[in-house]
Formats: C-alpha cells, sequence, structure tokens
C-alpha cells in the first residue's frame, strides 16, 4: 500500500436549512454521514453519486470549504486544520482544483495568463519573467498555444477554459488534483480530449487524482478505485475491476443498470478501423 | 497537439469601449457633456464680464438676454451676467457632483464589498451600521457640520460623500454577496489568497461595471441635493454659485425674468438628461458576456 | 413508421445579422419527420441544431433570418404570420426548451403552468384544463396529482420538473413534440426514466424530435438520427445503422470518443482533435475537414453536398467510411 496521502475518517458534514432562528434549534440537513476514503500517493479515486449525494460536498471539506460537524481529515497524517492559516497555505500547495463550471470557474475580468499566474504567485511566491514562462510552459502542457494568455474566458471555448483551468491547478505541481464534475459541463467530443490530458497529467506528475462524476463510464475510464456514495453514505468501494463486473450493492447495481440503458446497446460497436473506399 | 486562438482579441475595456461606441445615445450623450465642460471651462472667457461685476449702466436690473450689451443670456435681478455666472455654476456643480461621487465610490465600495464577501455576522455589523447613518437626520448632521467648520467647498464635499456611499455600499454589498458564491471566487480561495487580495482582485474588479453605472445616475443625484443645500443656504456662498443656486433664484424671478430659471434649468437637465443615457450605454457595455 | 408527414424541412438556413457580419448558424438541413416516428437531432454546441427547430417556430431572436421551407401538415410555417404559428405552436408542434430547471415559472404553481396555455387561448373551459392537467401529469409519471399541482416548482426537483414540462407540452394533444436536451441536467436514473416516459409516448403515436448531443441518449429511442456539425447535416440514418456503421468521420469520431461500460478499458480514448468552428465562423470547404483523420485537399477546398447512401441514409462527406468487410 503505497503511503497515504489523504484520509477521510467517518467524516460528518451538515448544512443549515433555512433561516437563522431566535430560539429552537437550527434545521440542519446531513450532506455526508460518516464518509471515509484513502488515496494514496499516485492513487486514483473516482466517486460517483447522484445529485444530492454528497460528493461535492465531500471535494469542499477536503478543500477546507465546509466545515466536518464530525469525523477527520487527515493530509500525509496529518489533521486539516482550517483554523491554522500556515497549515492551510502548505495545504493548499498540494491540494488542487478543478471546478464543473470551464466559465465560472474564471474570473471573467483576468486574462487566461493571468489566472494561470495568479495560482504561482499566491502558492509559490513567484512573479515576473520567471513566472511567465512558467505560464507559458502550463498553458503548452494543457495544449493550448502561448497566444492565448491573452484572451478573456468569454473569448475562449468551454474546452479552451476548462484547460487553462487545468493549468492554472497543475501549475505548482499538486500532489492530489480533485476534479468535481470537471468533463460534465463539455461537449462530448471534447469531453475525451480533457479525459485524455488528465490522464496524461497524473500519470506524468504523479499527481493522485480524486474524480467525482455522475458519469460511470468516464470514471472507469480515469479511476482505479471507485467509491459509490448515496445520501452522504458511502454503500460500495471498491476497485474498477470489481465494481464493474460484479457490483455488491444493489444502488450500486441500480446505477450500472440505468447507465448502460443510456450508452449505446449496439454488440459491437462502430467498426474500429473503419476503411474509406475512394468513389 | 496545440489550439491556436481563433478570433482576434483584445482587451476587456477595448471591447467594452468599442460597444459604449455603437450605442449611439451613449455617444451623443458623451458628447454634449464633453462639450458642456468645454464650454464651461472656456465660455466665461469670451464675455467680458466677471460672476460679480454689476453692471449699473444698464437701464434696469434682470435684463432679458440681448445682443447689445453682451449680456447674451441677460442679466439676473443683481446686474450680474447670466452667461458667466451659468457655466461658473456647471463648473461647480459638476466639480462637486464628481468628487462627492469619487468620495462615496470610494468607501462605499470597500465598505460593500468587504461586507458582502465576509458575511455572516462581520456582515450583519457593517450593514447595521449603515442602516443606523441611514437614519440619521441628514440635515442636521450637515448643519452641525457647517457650525463647526465653516461654510466652504470643501464641506459639501464631506458631507455630500458622506451620505452618497450608503447606498452605494448597499448595491455594492448585494452584488459581492452574489459574486462570493461564484465558482472562480472558490478558486481563488482554493489558491490560499487572502480575504483582502480576493476582495481587491475578484470581487471589485468585477463590480464596476455596476459601480460605473450607479455612479453616473448618482451624479445628478449629488446635483440636485447639492442645489437643495444652496437653496437652504448652506451650500456655496456668493459670489459663488451653482446651477442648484441659479435655479433656485431663478424660480423666484420666474414671472419677471423667466430666463433666469430658464437657462439655468436647461443646462442641468441636458446634463442629468447625458448622464443618464451614459449610465445606461455603460451598463450595457461592460457586461462581459453581452459580445 | 412511414405515415403522412407531419414536419418537412427543406433547404432550411438561420442566419444572424451581428455588427460584425451575418452569422449563418444554419444552412441548408432537408429533413423530415414522419407521423410516430422519432427523430433525434445531433450535434454539439454551436452544431445549430436549436436554432433549426426555434425557426419552425418563429421563434428566432430578433435579428434571425430564416430562409427555405419548413411545413408542419403542409403550412409553410416560416415567414407565416402570428396567428398561424400560433395555431400550430403547441398544439401541433410542442417544444420542450433545454434546461428544466429554468423552464418553469418561479412564482406560478403546476396548475397555472399547465392551463395557462389552453386556457389563454380559449381551448377549452376551467374544469375541463383542470382535468386535462391531472391527466397529464399522470400520463409523465407523476405521483398524487392533486397535490402537485398545488405546488411551486422549487418544491420539485429536477427529474419531475422535466416531467412537468413534458406534460405542459402534452395538454394541447400536439402530434410531434420537439425535446430540446431533455436528460442533460438530470442525473443517470432519473435520465433512464424520462427515455422511458418518452418511449411510452412514442409507443402512443406521438412523433418526437430528441434534440441532444449524447448519443447514447438516442440509442434506444430513436428511428432516425441526423447528425449535425458546424449548422449542416452531416449525415442522416437510421439508427441502427448509424451506430453499428457511420459514415462521416464525424460520427464515427463522436462515437469512439464517449466512453462505454461496455469497453474494454483502454489507455486513451480515441478523441477528436479540434474543436468545432464558432458559430457563423465561415470556412471553405467541408467544416469537419481540419480534425478530420481522412481529410484530403478536395475536402478543404469544396464543401461535400449531401449524397444519398443506400439503406434510405445521407452523408456530406467526398468520402463516407465504409465498414471493414471481414469476409
Amino acid at each position: 500500500m503505497n503511503d497515504s496521502l489523504l484520509q477521510v475518517r467517518d467524516l460528518v458534514v451538515r448544512y443549515p436549512l433555512g433561516r437563522p432562528r431566535l430560539f429552537g434549534a437550527q434545521r440542519e440537513v446531513e450532506a455526508l454521514a460518516g464518509v471515509s476514503v484513502d488515496i494514496g500517493e499516485g492513487g486514483t479515486l473516482g466517486v460517483v453519486g447522484e445529485s444530492g449525494s454528497g460528493k461535492s460536498t465531500l471535494a469542499r471539506a477536503v478543500l477546507g470549504f465546509a466545515r466536518p460537524a464530525s469525523g477527520a481529515i487527515l493530509w500525509r497524517g496529518v489533521a486539516i486544520d482550517n483554523s491554522n492559516r500556515d497549515r492551510m497555505r502548505r495545504l493548499r500547495r498540494e491540494v488542487q482544483v478543478v471546478f464543473q463550471d470551464p466559465f465560472g470557474s474564471l474570473d471573467p475580468r483576468m486574462t487566461a495568463g493571468e489566472s494561470v499566474a495568479e495560482a504561482l504567485e499566491a502558492l509559490e511566491g513567484l512573479t515576473g519573467p520567471a513566472a511567465e514562462e512558467r505560464v507559458v510552459a502550463a498553458l503548452g502542457e494543457v495544449g493550448l498555444d502561448p497566444s492565448l494568455r491573452r484572451r478573456y474566458p468569454h473569448e475562449l471555448s468551454g474546452g479552451q477554459c476548462q484547460r487553462v483551468a487545468i493549468a492554472r491547478a497543475t501549475v505548482v505541481r499538486p500532489d492530489l488534483l480533485i476534479c468535481d464534475e470537471a468533463v460534465s459541463a463539455l461537449d462530448v467530443s471534447i469531453q475525451a480530449q480533457i479525459v485524455n490530458l488528465l490522464r496524461e497529467l497524473c500519470d506524468r506528475h504523479a499527481m493522485a487524482l480524486l474524480f467525482i462524476s455522475h458519469n460511470l463510464a468516464v470514471v472507469r475510464h480515469l479511476c482505479a478505485d471507485i467509491a459509490v456514495l448515496r445520501e452522504g453514505r458511502i454503500v460500495e468501494r471498491a476497485s474498477r475491476e470489481t465494481l464493474f463486473s460484479a457490483p455488491q450493492d444493489p444502488y450500486t447495481r441500480s446505477l450500472l443498470a440505468a447507465a448502460s440503458i443510456s450508452s449505446m446497446r449496439s454488440p459491437d460497436g462502430p467498426s474500429m478501423t473503419p476503411v474509406r473506399r475512394p468513389r | 497537439m496545440t489550439e491556436a486562438a481563433t478570433t482576434p482579441g483584445g482587451g476587456l475595456w477595448t471591447d467594452s469601449w468599442r460597444r459604449l461606441r455603437r450605442n449611439r445615445a451613449a455617444v451623443a450623450a458623451l458628447c454634449i457633456l464633453g462639450a458642456l465642460v468645454v464650454a464651461a471651462t472656456v465660455g466665461p472667457w469670451f464675455s467680458p464680464y466677471t460672476i460679480d461685476h454689476v453692471d449699473w449702466s444698464l437701464g434696469a436690473l434682470a435684463t432679458p438676454p440681448a445682443a447689445a450689451h453682451s449680456h447674451w443670456l441677460g442679466t439676473d435681478g443683481n446686474g450680474r451676467d447670466l452667461f458667466v455666472r451659468v457655466w461658473a455654476g456647471t463648473r461647480v456643480s459638476l466639480l462637486v457632483a464628481l468628487l462627492a461621487t469619487a468620495v462615496s465610490l470610494a468607501i462605499g465600495v470597500a465598505w460593500g464589498a468587504t461586507a458582502g464577501y465576509i458575511g455572516g455576522r462581520v456582515d450583519g455589523w457593517m450593514m447595521r451600521v449603515v442602516d443606523v447613518l441611514y437614519a440619521l437626520p441628514y440635515m442636521f448632521f450637515v448643519i452641525i457640520l457647517t457650525v463647526v467648520f465653516g461654510r466652504s467647498l470643501f464641506l459639501i464635499f464631506v458631507a455630500i460623500g458622506a451620505v452618497g456611499w450608503l447606498t452605494m455600499a448597499r448595491i455594492v454589498r448585494g452584488q459581492a454577496l452574489a459574486l462570493r458564491h461564484r465558482e472562480f471566487v472558490e478558486a481563488a480561495i482554493a489558491l490560499g489568497l487572502p480575504s483582502r487580495r480576493i476582495i481587491a482582485r475578484h470581487i471589485v474588479p468585477n463590480v464596476l461595471g455596476t459601480v460605473i453605472v450607479y455612479a453616473t445616475l448618482t451624479v445628478p443625484q449629488v446635483i440636485l441635493f447639492e442645489s437643495f443645500l444652496s437653496f437652504l443656504g448652506l451650500g456655496v456662498q456668493e459670489p459663488l454659485t451653482s446651477l442648484g443656486r441659479l435655479v433656485a433664484e431663478g424660480a423666484l424671478e420666474m414671472e419677471s425674468a423667466p430666463w433666469l430659471l430658464l437657462v439655468p434649468s436647461a443646462v442641468l437637465g441636458v446634463i442629468l438628461l447625458c448622464l443618464n443615457f451614459l449610465g445606461d450605454g455603460l451598463r450595457d457595455a461592460l457586461d462581459p458576456r453581452q459580445r | 413508421m412511414t405515415g403522412s408527414t407531419l414536419l418537412e424541412l427543406r433547404d432550411l438556413g438561420v442566419e444572424f445579422t451581428t455588427p460584425q457580419g451575418p452569422v449563418h448558424a444554419v444552412a441548408g438541413v432537408t429533413l423530415r419527420v414522419g407521423a410516430g416516428e422519432c427523430l433525434a437531432v445531433v450535434g454539439e454546441s454551436g452544431s445549430g441544431k436549436t436554432q433549426l427547430f426555434l425557426a419552425c417556430l418563429g421563434l428566432l431572436a430578433a435579428n434571425g433570418r430564416a430562409s427555405g421551407s419548413a411545413r408542419f401538415q403542409g403550412q409553410e410555417l416560416l415567414g407565416a404570420d402570428e396567428a398561424t404559428l400560433n395555431r400550430v405552436r403547441g398544439v401541433g408542434l410542442s417544444l420542450i426548451s433545454q434546461d428544466p430547471m429554468n423552464a418553469l415559472t418561479p412564482h406560478l404553481r403546476i396548475e397555472r403552468q399547465l392551463t395557462e396555455g389552453v386556457l389563454d387561448r380559449g381551448l377549452m373551459s376551467a374544469a375541463v384544463a383542470r382535468h386535462r392537467a391531472l391527466e397529464a401529469l399522470r400520463t409523465v409519471g407523476i405521483s398524487e396529482p392533486e397535490a402537485r399541482l398545488r405546488q411551486y416548482p422549487h418544491e420539485l426537483s429536477g427529474g419531475m420538473r422535466q416531467r412537468v414540462a413534458i406534460a405542459v407540452a402534452l395538454m394541447t394533444s400536439p402530434q410531434l413534440l420537439v425535446a430540446d436536451e431533455p436528460t442533460t441536467a438530470l442525473d443517470v436514473t432519473v435520465q433512464a426514466r424520462i427515455l422511458d416516459l418518452l418511449r411510452a409516448l412514442r409507443a402512443d403515436g406521438l412523433a418526437i424530435v430528441i434534440i441532444t448531443h449524447d448519443l447514447g441518449v438516442v440509442a434506444d429511442l430513436a428511428d432516425r438520427v441526423v447528425v449535425m456539425y458546424a449548422g449542416r447535416l452531416v449525415e442522416s440514418a437510421p439508427a441502427g445503422a448509424l451506430f453499428t456503421a457511420p459514415a462521416h468521420p464525424y460520427t464515427a469520431g463522436l462515437l469512439a470518443s464517449m466512453p462505454r461500460l461496455s469497453d474494454a478499458p483502454r489507455r486513451r480514448l480515441p478523441a477528436i482533435d479540434g474543436q468545432p468552428p464558432r458559430p457563423g465562423e465561415v470556412v471553405e470547404g467541408c467544416p469537419f475537414a481540419p480534425r478530420c483523420d481522412f481529410a484530403a485537399e478536395t475536402c478543404r477546398e469544396v464543401a461535400p453536398p449531401l449524397r444519398s447512401l443506400s439503406g434510405e441514409r445521407e452523408v456530406a462527406c467526398h468520402a463516407p467510411l465504409q465498414r471493414e468487410s471481414r469476409r
């Protein structure tokens, strides 16, 4: 078992519901009701679930956006403590995130290059020509021409924006990359490109990946281990091979069944090597 | 495999400027305002009179406009040339309006952006301060200031700015609250940026659109407010004048010397109209989502 | 399946006038939908698939102009006056827009949303309308319809809102339902149920056009599939044939790039490089040529016309793919 990077133990996160009341307890909804996951160095964990399952909450909790009601989140064996500024800063350097909405996750008033440079400045304190070099390299690594760094998000396509977001997240070489529905808002043909890109980056830089999605097929492609979340609880956790060939939990089975209906049924799919006959 | 740029770029501001240029009403408004500013600055040079020169040579005081004695817009009840006074008044009104708006902008944006971004109890307290200040009888406050510090142009800026920022703060706070939950702000937090950086770098530039629009709508309000103060005798003092004062004085002589009311009112009306059109045009131009 | 033709589009084009010049969102699309048939229109963002149907109902933005012909049951829709269009809208042809989250008016109760269309047009009395509304809700599989009528949209889940949107479309008993991305914003289990619903409606005789970017969604539902790219129709085929032997390289690429549960895990998804041209970007030759693995000189110079292939298929490609025959 590789060195454990992230350990989540019996995490419980509650959100307040409704307005704060003067008398009586605040009503709350339990987004996560005792979740435990592990990710090792270079590991890939997919978290699948439907809306309301709490999968995004898990990402937010690891990033320090949601305060746990109970349970622990350990990074390299040390508990993540929101109040310790220094510790959080170090954590930020090692854990980065790519969000769902490619246009929304970039500041509309900053160019692509500025967005990526901001990461360098905030996390490594790097500015000036050295930073510029890193920005260009980062954009190149995600498949974007360096001239695009002067574009604003609304001048880029969804796929390009998401690449910028990935560049921003990976320019500091984090140890763990969290992808919260990172390909769900993209066109189908672009999804494949971005999935390939993520795979490539994680392999090349030995980054661990926490991939959150409702799309089982994509998760299967990217992640070696998968956890299925339902209403705040993990109902099944298994390796890729086991989960898809022999799912134990009935909920997992229903998810797989629904996903199979939605994907093509053709028994052998299109021929992988279409041959063009001259006309 | 790299993706090259497929469309010509341009900064966000050039983009906005281009969009503003297409809005004919806004462009016209901008030109007219520009012309008024130029006129207000150089106009008086063409006239032989000053703002406080009392012309005894005329048959009667308060003469109507006539080219004969170079009183192109006539004189007021004290024999002073209206042409020169109108431009002097325009200068003062615009100056007060711009400076007071700038002050209220600076305070209001900082206050509102911080309150909206931080949220929670801090937000609550900061906005309660705004609520309390709103509730204070404004006139009372201005009168006390006047008594303590004496009357001066500077005081008027402070007084108006000190009140103008309240609404700006409320508006900016609302925007900041909405922005706080946008993903790019969360991304910035995930980068470990301290709050003040996030507010300065991400919140404020994104509320700038609304702020600028609201500022162009505040300027008319300030001008009117200043005239109200002048009307009460708390504004600019003689021989300095403002559009508001001129309108107030003109209203008193409405029946016998209508030009005294019409001329400054027309100038004031044109300024207000132009600012409104400009504000509208700016709002459309500054929205980055409209292509 | 080949009953009377309900909707027939001939050489339909949509152009928008913008300060930067004319933008051709759709160029020369010809297709037909028969009674009881299910047609899937597949394309990515910018392919023009939504604008195509908005044009039919006269719902284009103010700067949009449609050309060509769109006939619903023989009645020409393009350029028709409001009265004629209103007779078709909702009554003959119902359109469900993208995004069920926002399709319903937030401050109106469900009952009002359902009955508004028929009552305003005086198509039936209030009592009959309410009865129909209950029936529609039951048809779309919503439990406790009486209780639902009193609720507001925000009290319903995404899947339920989509069902209500479908119910609203059904109130006027249209013959053709155009559903724009009906499953995109929904969870996979809910998607499956909405598809079941559409299938049931089709079994009852409703013709459906389903617009989507997700090929997987249409596999079980559609009789025919048309694929759009950069405003043009690039392939048209019966659903089965399209999936087993796509003729256009774009379709083949799309099918190959979608990860499927039935696949063996691979190192790399075969993705189509590059991105689709922006709406209105003028392209010489075939719009897919820059991304096509099989592009030749002709492809970059001459735009391929739509040609017929055997088996009721059409494709706009200079060199359509042939299935490798293993004999």
